[in-house]
């Protein structure tokens, strides 16, 4: 397996993991992300990015489809990723968000990135994407 | 003696907690199982959201150890009421830079455009005070206003929601 430095992180109630496929990023939350995890939340997705740069990936899958909550700050932590990739012109690559059909409050807040980032952020149920 | 009866039969919770980081999570939880009992699903998902956004809010800019929130449901045939009140008494410095978030918001019609905005400052300041309100907007379309009282202010957030399934 193709080693990427990203820095897992392993909160009591929040976890963090990024790994290789093929020539995408999958970075995956479990848990809840709060005001406690705010500060591993944004470390954790600049590491990303920075893999995703090194990589000239041209795509980057974040599963949030197990988180409980996220609250704004952790949110923000995605806006700037986002407006980060837009600025990067032709070298952008693309997110997409794997989200929880069920969990009406999930595609809200994705609902506001992609407004955000409509140019570079899709969104995807995470079960059409376990079943493909 | 036994507690004055209440005339209102609204779904409604009072809390008066000190509120620490775990303790937001939990209120949340507590906050989702209950109303899901009694109302719909889209419903206790935004008043669980609006509820963990303003107690994380109370935690980082209180000034001591207590908070009040109040949250009451008011049902009817085709939408519910949602009020949503937290009270505390804030730091002396945050009152100021609370009554402006409010108040820019208040100038701003388009919430979502207003939370891109709030996003981006944020970031810029490095400091992340009037995110949960803009989101309280935004995501849970709620209207947010303040009251005043001596030293201890209380956020209100209220909504309407539409019930799903009934025409």
């Amino acid at each position: 397996m193709a080693y990427i430095a990203v820095t897992p992180v392993v909160e009591p109630n929040f976890r963090a993991e990024a790994i290789l496929a093929g020539t995408s990023l999958l970075a995956r939350f479990t848990g809840t992300a709060d005001f406690t995890v705010e500060t591993h939340v944004d470390k954790f997705v600049r590491q990303v990015h920075a893999e995703a740069c090194r990589l000239e990936a041209t795509a980057v899958d974040v599963d949030i489809s197990a988180l409980e909550f996220v609250n704004s700050s952790c949110l923000r932590a995605f806006v700037i990723w986002i407006t980060t990739v837009q600025d990067m012109g032709r070298r952008r690559y693309t997110i997409t968000f794997l989200f929880k059909p069920a969990a009406g409050w999930q595609q809200r807040a994705l609902d506001s990135l992609e407004m955000i980032g409509e140019d570079v952020v899709t969104t995807r149920s995470a079960e059409s994407s376990r079943g493909s | 003696m036994s507690p004055p009866a209440s005339s209102s039969k609204n779904p409604r919770f009072e809390l008066t907690f000190a509120p620490t980081v775990i303790l937001v999570s939990v209120v949340r939880n507590f906050i989702h199982d209950f109303y899901q009992r009694v109302i719909g699903k889209e419903a206790t998902e935004r008043i669980a959201m609006a509820t963990h956004e303003l107690l994380e809010n109370a935690l980082r800019y209180s000034a001591e150890d207590g908070a009040t929130l109040k949250v009451e449901v008011e049902q009817h045939p085709t939408v519910d009421h949602v009020t949503i009140r937290i009270r505390n008494r804030p730091s002396e410095s945050h009152v100021g830079p609370l009554k402006e978030a409010l108040a820019k918001m208040n100038e701003n019609p388009d919430p979502d455009l207003h939370y891109l905005m709030v996003m981006r400052e944020s970031w810029r300041r490095k400091d992340t005070s009037g995110l949960g309100l803009a989101r309280l907007r935004a995501e849970g379309g709620m209207r947010l206003s303040l009251e005043l009282d001596g030293e201890y202010v209380c956020i209100v957030a209220q909504c309407d929601l539409e019930k799903q399934g009934v025409s």
